[in-house]
């Protein structure tokens, strides 16, 4: 769990910190002040391990293609395009144990460790060169703990545009997700609920479900239509029917429950937490994340840009037993080039609600 | 209704909704242009609206790098605590306080803070409303209503100023107005000397 989190040089962010996290927290301001930049710095935090994850997040903005070139693929990490600057990515949690992530490009000449190599994630796009230049250079991470755990890897673009790392990556620390608001990973969201069901724990998501489908009687895996996909079994339909044919708002809610149900520990980063959401409904769907991520103990991290859904999520706080909810507005101010933060807590934020302010 | 969030780069943080419309009033009447009036009324106390209005979407865009924050508040039973209680609340909130009421300070944003009514150790907006009517022909009519109810044995109401401003309003021609609300029409007379702090304020704003 994230008590603080603080990003240098990373995107938008020179140095920011962000504090004091709650276990479900929402982030919210105008457009371009770093919401998704945000979340994208924890998600690579989380994920220490994984190098490839640096590439990942541009798939999660619908980059898919790349020209072989590691300042296209890797310069946009760096705040102010600056490849000579160090990314710091430090996680703070309540007892004070400080996690650092250092991410630097430096010459394909440096010597990280020893280690095979594994091929990566995304394809080149066909037909665009690579120059010597464009190659020179790996995206070297390099992780520590305040318990004296420090972690070194390395990837780098091959000539045939192959994402290579140095050591290839093993799961470990936190589990973390980004739910993007983009894409639907229906693929994905098959393998979760067939984790799911293999530990017996469907049942709770359908329940959850329930709420905001109320024919829903169950969901599966299958792979009947092609790819494999969840299929809902709803009342008063003669065959099951793919999620992906659903509602948009029905198939985010299970895609974010799927994620954080089984995430104990863990960190959930959802974008644009309201897109497809009736706001009839998102008082109800943050009662399910109250309720999901307490029991999981799973820290979750959302953007959005609607006032209506901050109040849904004021008002789904205010009802629980506890309030562990916090809002937190980015803005940044003219002519400068650093984000501020606003942080609501219950009291601020209600004060804001009552006097008919607007927080976003 | 549509939240608010800051979009003039000249904010007036009032105490009630009251103030806001009587000063919204005379703002049109000055025929003044850019100026957002801003109130928590009655949801947190002054100090705290301070802070809140200060972090407002839209006040650090644009009324800190060039804009003016201004404060109006009731004296109450004491204008030096009144101006003291805003003078911290602005420090708190990292703002520089003027050093007296109807002075101004700082330039990024520039902040004044004004007493009403002015130059007076205690006092409320409706006594300046009275004040500002008092030379109104049926206002000796008012005093002696109240004057009449005590002759037959009933007590006056604690809060007088604020009975007779609503007797006042009761006697124009679209009675039941709230005092702000009788202020954007008119009935406190902006001519009366009363407001000239008032105008000298918003006008340096």
């Amino acid at each position: 769990m994230l008590e603080s989190f603080r990003a240098k040089n990373f995107k938008c962010f020179e140095d920011f910190t962000i504090k004091p996290l709650a276990t479900v927290n929402l982030v919210t301001g105008l457009n371009n002040v770093g919401k998704t930049a945000l979340l994208e710095a924890m998600f690579l935090h989380a994920g220490y391990f994984n190098p490839a994850l640096a590439a990942v997040i541009n798939v999660f903005r619908g980059v898919e293609k790349f020209r072989k070139d590691h300042e296209v693929l890797w310069g946009w990490l760096f705040s102010n395009h600056n490849l000579a600057a160090t990314i710091e990515l430090t996680g703070t949690d309540p007892a004070d144990v400080k996690t650092v992530l250092k991410i630097s490009l430096c010459p394909m000449s440096q010597v990280i460790e020893a280690g095979s190599g594994q091929e990566g994630l995304l394809e080149p796009s066909p037909g665009l060169g690579v120059t010597n230049g464009s190659v020179s250079r790996k995206l070297l991470y390099e992780y520590s703990d305040s318990s004296g755990q420090q972690e070194r890897n390395a990837i780098w673009l091959t000539p045939d545009g192959k994402i290579v790392s140095q050591n290839p990556p093993t799961e470990r620390g936190v589990a973390a997700h980004f739910v993007v608001s983009r894409k639907r990973f229906f693929e994905q969201d098959a393998d979760l609920l067939d984790e799911l069901t293999r530990k017996k724990r469907q049942n709770e998501l359908v329940e959850k479900s329930r709420v905001f489908e109320s024919r829903l009687n169950g969901l599966s895996v299958s792979t009947a239509w092609g790819p494999k996909m969840i299929v809902a079994d709803l009342e008063g339909q003669p065959e099951l029917m793919p999620l992906a044919y659903a509602g948009e708002g029905l198939t985010r809610i299970i895609s974010m429950l799927l994620r954080i149900l089984p995430a104990a520990g863990g960190l959930v980063l959802i974008d644009e937490i309201d897109n497809g959401i009736h706001h009839t409904t998102l008082e109800s769907v943050w009662r399910a994340i109250a309720e999901t991520a307490n029991t999981s103990k799973v820290q979750v991290v959302a953007t959005t840009h609607s006032q209506e859904c901050i109040i849904a999520a004021h008002k789904a706080f205010a009802s629980r037993l506890e309030y562990d909810f916090r809002l937190f507005r980015l803005s940044r101010p003219p002519r400068k080039n650093t984000i501020e933060v606003v942080c609501y807590d219950r009291e601020k934020l209600e004060i804001a609600i009552n006097a008919g302010k607007d927080v976003r | 209704m549509t939240a608010e969030r800051i979009q003039e780069q000249k904010v007036l943080l009032v105490e009630g909704y009251d103030e806001k419309f009587l000063y919204e009033g005379l703002i049109d009447h000055l025929n003044l242009q850019g100026i957002q009036v801003v109130t928590f009324d009655g949801v947190c106390k002054m100090e705290r609206a301070i802070q809140e209005t200060v972090e407002m979407p839209g006040f650090r865009e644009l009324v800190s790098p060039s804009g003016s924050f201004g404060i109006i508040r009731d004296a109450e039973t004491d204008a030096a605590n009144a101006f003291q209680a805003v003078e911290g609340a602005l420090v708190r909130a990292k703002l520089k306080p003027p050093s007296s009421a109807l002075t101004w300070s700082g330039r990024s944003p520039r902040i004044g803070v004004l007493i009403q009514p002015p130059c007076k150790p205690s006092g409320m907006l409706e006594d300046l409303c009275l004040e500002a009517v008092a030379a109104n022909p049926c206002f000796h009519c008012i005093d002696a209503l109240f004057r009449c109810v005590t002759q037959a044995g009933s007590p006056l109401p604690t809060n007088l100023s604020k009975a007779k401003a609503h007797a006042f309003l009761a006697t124009r021609d679209r009675p039941g107005l709230r005092i702000g609300e009788a202020g954007k029409k008119g009935y406190w007379h902006w001519n009366s000397p009363t407001w000239d702090s008032a105008k000298k304020f918003l006008r340096e704003m």
